[in-house]
This record gives structure tokens, C-alpha cells and sequence, in this order.
């Protein structure tokens, strides 16, 4: 790319499961996200996102990352990556993620500040309120598409939560999820929702910031 | 580095199972599926946080059939600690600490999805501009004129006035019709 970037996280996300494993519905998943018309890629290596025609997504063993551009307004295109992740136990999973360094939107105006204890909160950063916007979009054609179990999004959405674990009370609690039908009716929550064009229903952040609690690791 | 590519550094960081995988990867290699197994979160957690870790270069991956090893890659973790923590740059942290609170501000009130709403008049708004604009051309690179426009023109369709605060801030340099962006010390505060 000509402008000078910065790639260093922490993240903003889509990231979205399917369960279980599935080699050809993970690679379908990945060609159906890097030809969206907002991703330009993908590229292999971060350095060399533009240079040359970008090369088809192809599944590698996880984890391997994919780099390439997302249009964020009409205007502003940004750096992002998508990686990919595999659980081989029980009936296992995929996870596929779409993420955005905060390098990338600082030079857009980003002013959510950066401070451990402050979430990034799309509510409160017209950046990040683009952004999220954007993310919906993609993960309504992609579900359209490829229909997936769960999808998060906000900062490190990846490490959030599973939707064998998700749970009413946990969507209630922090919201930021993109609920398929089948999921929304087994949790059976009461918070409202927005529904989009897939069936897919949004259900936007409830406290106040897009970083949510993450499993805690074992002692 | 400056104070938000810190920030950013140590928000990355600051998550204790990525911490305890830092910790557990400087004693020994180890695979996802043991990492999982000791910190008992699901192997694709474990996954992406050793991606976010790899992506800042901390960690580094060995395949061996279809298993892959994590260690720690000390030399980086030294790196990133001098970049973070000489006492020179922690006493640069507080250098221009309302300084930055108010450039954000006036970078907030200008900027929309990275596209500059208007120039503004005042000099000291103006200046925060120019900084936040002459981030978009690598240090060390020269460009033909035709290419700064092009830049330019992605944030504002004025990009003679653009091109020539560049040069009159001392943010950019000019010499026949190629530019190139003054390293920091250079540059004008």
C-alpha cells in the first residue's frame, strides 16, 4: 500500500463460527468473505497487500492469516486480516475472523481512547460506529451465503464466546451478537434485536462498549 | 513509538491468558492442544490469541506433521521492552500529554471516516492536521508529485493548499518534483 500504515492491534472484529468442522463450507466461507465487493485481497503477507493481483483464499493449516483491504466508507479503505481457527474436539468448529488493527483507524479519526479499562465502544466513535456498520454488512452476505452459528463482533471478539456456550443472560448482559434464527430460539432472550436482510438478527451492545468478558483462563 | 502505539502495544497485551501463554511459552515449546489442555480454554481462543501474539511478533510456529509449536521469541520480547520502557520514552509519555487529549479533539471536529470536513483556519488546528496527514507518506520514500496529490485527494480535493502546508510546516521536503517526509526531529512542533 503507498500510505504508510500501522498494523498493531488491539483488533476490532466480525468474527463468526460454524459448527462443526467442515473443510469445504470453511473454504467456501473464505471466498464468499474475500469477494465481498467492501475486501479487496486477499494477500498473504502484510507487506505485500497491493502489490500484485491478489492470490484466491486458499485453506491452509490454521493458524494461517490473510491480509487485504476493507473499504470502511467511500471514501477510507483500511488494512485488515482474516484468520482462521479449528477446534478438533468433540464435533469441533471453525472460526473465521475479519479483523481491524486500531493502527488502521487512527489515521480515519479514531478517538476511543486506547486505556486498558476502556473498551472500544462503536456507540461513542463514529470510526468504530462505521465500522461495525461495515462488519454487519459483510456478515449479512456472508450468512446469506454460508450460514453460520454465531457471529461477534467488537474488540477481540474472537476470544469472547462459542454458541455452545453463549447463553441468554450473556447476550442480555453485553449484547454485540449476530444471532442466526435457530440460535436466537434456544436462548430465547428478550432484548431487541434488529433483523437483516438474511434472517440474521443484530443484537447491538449493551454496556456501553464492545469489549465484553472473555472466558478466564484455568489457574 | 509514541504514546498510542504504547497504548496499543500494551492493550494488546493485557489479557491474562495471553499473558500465561507468554509465560508458558518462555518455559518450553508447546502445541495449541497442550496450551488448551493447561489454560482450559478451547483451542481456537488459544488460536487466535497466539495469532494476535505472532502478528506483533512475539511468538513464532513450528509445524511438525499436523501439530504445530509456539515458543517465545525472546529476542522480540527484549525489543519490544526496550521500545517500551527506556526512561527516555517513559518520560516521553507524559511530554505532551494535554497536547494529545486536544489534538484528538481537533482531529475528531475535522475528520469523517478519514476524510477532512474543511481546512481549518487557525494555525495550531491547522498544524494538528498537517501532522495527522503527513502520517499517510512513509518515512524514507520519495514521491513523485503526482502521487502526493493522489494522497492528498483521498482526504481533501484541495490538495495544492494540502501539498504546500506540507512543505511550509516542514512535515515534507521538495526537490524537482519529488517529495519525501522529514524524519521526526525534522519536523515542525
Amino acid at each position: 500500500m503507498s500510505e504508510a500504515e500501522d498494523w498493531s492491534g488491539p483488533y476490532y472484529e466480525l468474527a463468526v463460527e460454524f459448527v462443526p468442522r467442515d473443510d469445504a463450507r470453511l473454504q467456501h466461507a473464505l471466498d464468499v468473505l474475500w469477494s465481498d465487493p467492501c475486501l479487496e485481497g486477499p494477500w498473504s503477507e502484510r507487506d505485500s497487500v497491493g502489490d500484485g493481483p491478489p492470490a484466491p483464499p486458499a485453506l491452509a493449516e490454521p493458524p494461517f492469516a490473510l491480509y487485504g483491504r476493507l473499504t470502511v466508507t467511500r471514501a477510507s479503505r483500511v488494512g485488515c486480516v482474516s484468520w482462521v481457527a479449528r477446534d478438533s474436539g468433540g464435533r469441533g468448529s471453525d472460526s473465521l475472523t475479519l479483523s481491524v488493527p486500531a493502527g488502521m483507524l487512527r489515521p480515519l479519526g479514531l478517538t476511543a481512547p486506547l486505556g486498558l479499562g476502556e473498551p472500544f465502544d462503536p456507540g461513542a466513535d463514529p470510526v468504530l460506529a462505521a465500522l461495525n456498520e461495515r462488519f454487519l454488512e459483510v456478515a449479512d452476505r456472508l450468512y446469506a451465503a454460508v450460514p453460520f452459528d454465531l457471529a461477534l463482533l467488537g474488540e477481540e471478539a474472537a476470544v469472547q464466546n462459542s454458541s455452545a456456550d453463549l447463553t441468554g443472560a450473556w447476550v442480555e448482559e453485553h449484547g454485540g451478537c449476530l444471532l442466526p434464527p435457530a440460535l436466537r430460539e434456544r436462548l430465547a432472550h428478550s432484548v431487541p434485536a434488529r433483523q437483516l436482510g438474511s434472517g440474521l438478527r443484530w443484537v447491538p451492545f449493551r454496556s456501553g462498549g464492545s469489549r465484553m468478558t472473555p472466558p478466564r483462563p484455568g489457574p | 513509538m509514541d504514546i498510542e502505539s504504547a497504548l496499543q502495544h500494551l492493550k494488546l497485551l493485557a489479557n491474562e491468558a495471553r499473558l500465561k501463554l507468554v509465560g508458558l511459552l518462555a518455559q518450553r515449546e508447546r502445541s495449541v492442544g497442550e496450551l488448551a489442555e493447561i489454560l482450559g480454554l478451547k483451542e481456537p481462543t488459544i488460536s487466535h490469541h497466539l495469532a494476535k501474539l505472532s502478528e506483533v511478533g512475539l511468538v513464532r510456529m513450528r509445524p511438525e506433521g499436523t501439530v504445530h509449536f509456539y515458543r517465545l521469541d525472546r529476542s522480540a520480547l527484549q525489543r519490544l521492552s526496550r521500545e517500551l520502557f527506556t526512561p527516555e520514552r517513559v518520560v516521553s509519555f507524559a511530554g505532551r500529554q494535554d497536547a494529545d487529549t486536544w489534538e484528538r479533539k481537533v482531529l475528531g471536529t475535522y475528520l469523517e471516516g478519514g476524510r477532512l470536513s474543511k481546512i481549518p483556519e487557525t494555525r495550531k488546528k491547522r498544524d494538528v492536521i498537517l501532522r495527522w496527514l503527513v502520517t499517510r507518506f512513509e518515512e524514507g520514500r520519495r514521491y513523485p508529485e503526482r502521487e502526493v496529490n493522489e494522497i492528498i485527494q483521498r482526504h481533501h480535493p484541495d490538495f495544492a493548499t494540502l501539498r504546500r502546508e506540507l512543505i511550509g510546516a516542514k512535515l515534507m521536503q521538495r526537490e524537482s518534483g519529488v517529495y519525501w517526509r522529514l524524519p521526526p526531529a525534522a519536523e515542525a512542533t
